[in-house]
C-alpha cells in the first residue's frame, strides 16, 4: 500500500487583527449607507467581524477583500432591516414629485450634493442598493459582485441598471423636493 | 455633476470615530477572548498535530497507530521546518484556544518582551513532577514543531492551574517557561498569563510593571484589552 502523500497547501490566511484595523472603517460606513441606524453601527459592526473570524480561513486570498467583507455587511444589514423595530420610514421622500429637470454637467461638488447623493441612496432598496456601492463608488467589476453577494451575473447585471435608474431618480425628487432646478 | 458623478465622489467614506472602534475592538476581544488565536498559529497548530486519518484507514489497529504516529512526526516536523525556513521573522504565535482562568479574567493573547525579574523570587519553586505529556514533548528533537509543543505543552499546565485557581502554581510554571524558552514563540501568551496571576495574588504592583513591559513590547497586541481590564478590575 502506497502512503505517499501530497504535501499539505501552505495556508493563506489574512490576519484578522489587519484585517480590523484596515476596513473598521471600510464596513462602518458600508453598513451605514446600507441603512443601519447610527445608534446601532457599533453592535452591527461587532456582529459583522464576528463572523469575518468565523469565516476567515475560508477566505480565498487571490480574491479581493472588500467585496467579500461588503458580502457580511450585506447579509447583517438585511436581517437587520427585516426585525420590525430597525423599519425606517422614509418619508423624506415625496414619490410623486417627479422632477426632469436636467442638472447642470460642470458643478463643483458642494457638500449639500453629497448629502444628497446619500439621503438618494437610503431611499434605495437595498439589494439595488448594494450592486450601485459596490460598482459606481468602489469600483468593483459586475462578476465580482455577483460572486460576493453570491448572485447569478446576469442578476447583478440587472440589479446595477435598475439600481442607476433608481438612484437618479430618487436624486431627481429630492431636488425637486429642495426646490432645485 | 450628474448624480452618478457625485455618487462616486462620496468614496467609501473616511475614518470611523475613533472611540467606537476601540469599543468595538474591547468588544470583541471580549467576545472572541479564549478562542481567538491568530489565523497562522491555528494553521500551524493545525497541521502539527491532525494525523492524516484517510492514508491509514484499513489498516489493522496497530499498524494504523504506527503509521500515523511516524507521518505525524515527519509532517509535522517537515512542516514546521518549512514554514520557519520561508518564514523566519515573521512567526508570530498567539495561543489562545482555551479559557485560561476561571476567575474574572479573560484569556489574552500574544507576546511581550523582556520582563522585568523583580518577581522572580518570589515564585514558588515546588512543582509537582511534569505530566507525561509534557516529558514526551521534552523528549522530543528540537525541531521548531517540537519545541513549539513543549512550550504550549507547559503553558497548558499554567492555564489548567488557573482553572483550578492556583495562581502561585502558574506563576511558577509561566517563570519556568522563561527560564527553558526566553525567546520562544508563545512568550506573549505566558507574559499575560503571569500578569493575572499576579493581580490573583493579589501583587498588583508587580503585574503593573510586568504589564507596562507587555505594552512596550507589543502595543498592537490583541490580548492589551483583556489585560487592561483585569489590571482595572476593582
Amino acid at each position: 500500500m502506497s502512503l505517499k502523500r501530497e504535501p499539505p497547501p501552505t495556508p493563506v490566511v489574512p490576519d484578522f487583527r489587519e484585517i480590523f484595523e484596515t476596513q473598521f472603517s471600510y464596513l462602518w460606513h458600508v453598513l451605514k449607507r446600507l441603512g443601519v441606524a447610527e445608534r446601532d453601527l457599533e453592535d452591527l459592526t461587532q456582529q459583522v467581524f464576528m463572523q469575518v473570524h468565523g469565516q476567515l480561513p475560508k477566505f480565498v486570498s487571490t480574491r479581493p477583500l472588500r467585496p467579500w467583507l461588503f458580502s457580511f455587511a450585506y447579509h447583517a444589514a438585511s436581517n437587520y432591516r427585516a426585525l420590525s423595530r430597525h423599519r425606517v420610514e422614509l418619508s423624506i421622500v415625496a414619490p410623486e414629485q417627479a422632477d426632469t429637470t436636467p442638472f447642470a454637467d460642470e458643478q463643483l461638488i458642494t457638500r449639500q450634493e453629497l448629502e444628497l447623493a446619500e439621503l438618494a441612496l437610503s431611499c434605495m432598496a437595498l439589494e439595488r442598493r448594494a450592486v450601485l456601492l459596490l460598482h459606481e463608488v468602489e469600483g468593483h467589476s459586475v462578476p465580482e459582485i455577483a460572486d460576493s453577494l453570491s448572485i447569478p451575473l446576469n442578476t447583478a447585471y440587472s440589479r446595477l441598471r435598475l439600481a442607476r435608474q433608481e438612484y437618479e431618480q430618487a436624486v431627481r425628487r429630492l431636488r425637486a423636493q429642495r426646490g432645485e432646478s | 455633476m450628474k448624480p452618478l458623478e457625485t455618487l462616486r465622489a462620496l468614496g467609501t467614506g473616511g475614518d470611523a470615530p475613533a472611540d467606537a472602534k476601540q469599543r468595538v475592538y474591547g468588544a470583541l476581544m471580549a467576545s472572541l477572548g479564549a478562542t481567538a488565536a491568530t489565523a497562522g498559529a491555528a494553521a500551524l497548530a493545525k497541521s502539527a498535530t491532525l494525523p492524516p486519518a484517510p492514508l491509514i484507514a484499513g489498516l489493522s489497529s496497530a499498524k494504523a497507530l504506527a503509521v500515523a504516529a511516524g507521518i505525524w512526526l515527519i509532517g509535522g516536523a517537515t512542516g514546521a521546518a518549512l514554514y520557519g525556513a520561508l518564514h523566519p521573522q515573521e512567526v508570530r504565535v498567539v495561543y489562545v484556544d482555551r479559557p485560561v482562568f476561571s476567575n474574572s479574567v479573560a484569556a489574552p493573547v500574544t507576546a511581550p518582551a523582556p520582563v522585568p525579574s523583580a518577581s522572580n523570587a518570589a515564585v514558588d519553586p515546588v512543582l509537582d513532577p511534569l505530566p507525561k505529556r509534557l516529558a514526551s514533548a521534552s523528549a522530543a528533537s528540537a525541531s521548531p514543531a517540537s519545541v513549539l509543543s513543549r512550550e504550549r505543552a507547559l503553558l497548558d499546565l499554567a492555564r489548567e492551574s488557573a482553572a483550578h485557581g492556583e495562581p502561585a502554581l502558574v506563576l511558577a510554571r509561566t517563570e519556568q517557561h522563561r527560564a527553558q524558552f526566553p525567546r520562544g514563540k508563545l512568550t506573549e501568551e505566558r507574559e499575560a498569563l503571569a500578569i493575572r496571576a499576579l493581580l490573583s495574588l493579589g501583587r498588583a504592583a508587580e503585574a503593573r510593571t510586568r504589564a507596562q513591559a507587555f505594552h512596550l513590547a507589543y502595543p498592537h497586541s490583541l490580548l492589551t484589552p483583556a489585560i487592561d481590564s483585569a489590571l482595572s478590575a476593582p
